[in-house]
């Protein structure tokens, strides 16, 4: 109820009972995706749905209710505050968080800027709402791997895209934050740099990551670590998607300081990982002393740990 | 004797009524200077911070402690509730209650309200060069009505005084 009623404050007034109307099933909403001048849609575990002129979700496109391109950019405007300049970052990246954590994607026109670079888009036409879930069980049954005595051990998590890796990895920085039945609560320095893991809205994670967590939100990830490192004093780092040599270099300079890490990396097994020259460093010293890979079959999520042959 | 008290004390009043007028043109100047400041403050937030306009008036609001500051942070908590409305909507509405105990004059009043219009820019330095423009225009209108105060002022007050001497022999 609180969460329908935070996700509700994020529309304006105008046309709020659609709103209303549109979200009474909020449990169940993945997305909308609303695109100019075509029918707006539902997606939700189950399948996908229409919205008529007053929200109710119906299957068929005819008498569905569509968006003007007006219309889409009163929304822009209303999530940016009428003040767009100061979310140039997130336009450029070609997405919003609004409040409870929610992510609105955006398509439209893109501006070339100097030296060939993305400026902003322009004309934004298309609108992919995704309805923001915390899963507080993610972690659950991994947990007890990780600990040696009340010592986490870094941890590495290897996933393909769309197989729950920040999931998992928020519902782990929150567990450890928290404190569980292994070890206390420790301080855990996050640096979130799209905005996936902590969701901050106006500074604040809108989704839970934990009592003792600092979130560097929208920070470049080799610059974020060292900063939390100095500042912070953070007995574990965590980062999403680790993917540069700069990157690999902090978190060998972290791994040096006492600090435990748990990071993710693309990838859909170990070999295909240990291929990549980025990443030959932290095999060789050693940094992780786990690694769990992670897999989506059958709609399920499953993981495992990996072991090292002998 | 009566009649001399009588004549001092209405005297006394119409000119009091003279520098009642001049006081009010001089709270007007304040005014005016201080929404050129409250824009300069609005610039400097999204200049340094490129704080969205709601944080920009909480910030700005914060260091104003007069009404004004009152009703930036208004603007702001109304922002920050999520009621629907959007910044231009809530800043018209939060101004147009406020300045109707306003000594402004319709243009000056039209100048605040009309600064809604000029929000939404996708460029910073266009929403801070709005700002300059507002700063500078609250700051002239502050030097003109000024001005203008310090060329009327012996007239008001020999009018006023004057005033009180028909008066008096009128009555006498």
């Amino acid at each position: 109820m609180e969460e329908r009623k935070q996700l509700i404050k994020n529309f304006p007034l105008a046309g709020r009972a659609f709103w209303e109307k549109l979200t009474e099933k909020t449990d169940l909403l993945e997305e909308i995706r609303i695109r100019a001048d075509k029918p707006l849609i539902i997606r939700e575990r189950n399948g996908e749905w229409y919205a008529d002129q007053e929200g109710r979700w119906i299957k068929e496109p005819g008498k569905a209710r569509s968006m003007t391109y007006k219309e889409i950019q009163e929304l822009v405007d209303y999530w940016c505050k009428d003040s767009r300049y100061a979310f140039q970052k997130e336009l450029k990246g070609g997405y919003l968080t609004i409040r409870g954590g929610h992510r609105i994607g955006l398509c439209g026109e893109i501006v070339i800027g100097e030296e060939g670079r993305i400026q902003t888009v322009k004309n934004i036409s298309s609108l992919n709402i995704r309805i923001a879930h915390q899963c507080k069980q993610a972690a659950a049954n991994i947990l007890p791997y990780l600990y040696e005595g009340d010592r986490l051990q870094s941890t590495l998590l290897i996933s393909p895209p769309g197989a729950g890796k920040t999931t998992l990895l928020r519902d782990l920085i929150r567990r450890v934050s928290d404190g569980n039945v292994y070890a206390q609560g420790k301080v855990v320095g996050l640096v979130d740099e799209r905005g996936e893991i902590a969701a901050c809205y106006q500074g604040i994670p809108q989704l839970d990551v934990g009592l003792r967590t600092d979130v560097l939100d929208g920070c470049p990830k080799a610059a974020g670590m060292i900063r939390l490192l100095r500042s912070m004093g953070p007995q574990v780092i965590a980062v999403d998607e680790l993917g540069s040599a700069k990157e690999v270099k902090a978190l060998l300079k972290l791994a040096g300081c006492g600090c435990s890490i748990l990071a993710t990396i693309h990838g859909n097994n170990m070999e295909e990982v240990k291929r990549r020259r980025l990443f030959r460093s932290l095999w060789e010293e050693g940094i992780f002393g786990r690694i769990l890979i992670l897999e989506r079959k059958a709609g399920e999520f499953c993981s495992y740990l990996y072991e090292e042959e002998e | 004797m009566l009649d001399l008290l009588g004549g001092v004390l209405v005297i006394g009043g119409m000119t009091g009524f003279g520098f009642l007028y001049l006081e009010k043109g001089q709270r007007r100047v304040e005014e005016l200077k201080r929404l050129a400041y409250l824009f300069k403050l609005l610039k400097s937030e999204i200049t340094f911070k490129k704080q969205p306009l709601p944080f920009a008036c909480r910030a700005s609001g914060e260091k104003i402690r007069e009404r004004e500051g009152r009703i930036l942070e208004a603007i702001a908590g109304d922002m920050e509730e999520g009621n629907g409305m959007s910044f231009r909507e809530i800043w018209r509405s939060r101004w147009k209650e406020q300045l109707q105990l306003s000594m402004l004059s319709e243009y000056e009043k039209n100048k605040v309200l009309e600064f809604s219009s000029f929000v939404g820019y996708e460029e910073e330095t266009l929403q801070e060069n709005m700002m300059e423009c507002q700063v500078e225009e609250f700051t002239l209108l502050a030097e003109k009505v000024r001005d203008e105060l310090e060329k009327k002022k012996r007239v008001v007050l020999l009018l006023s005084s004057c005033t009180g001497i028909l008066f008096v022999l009128i009555l006498l």
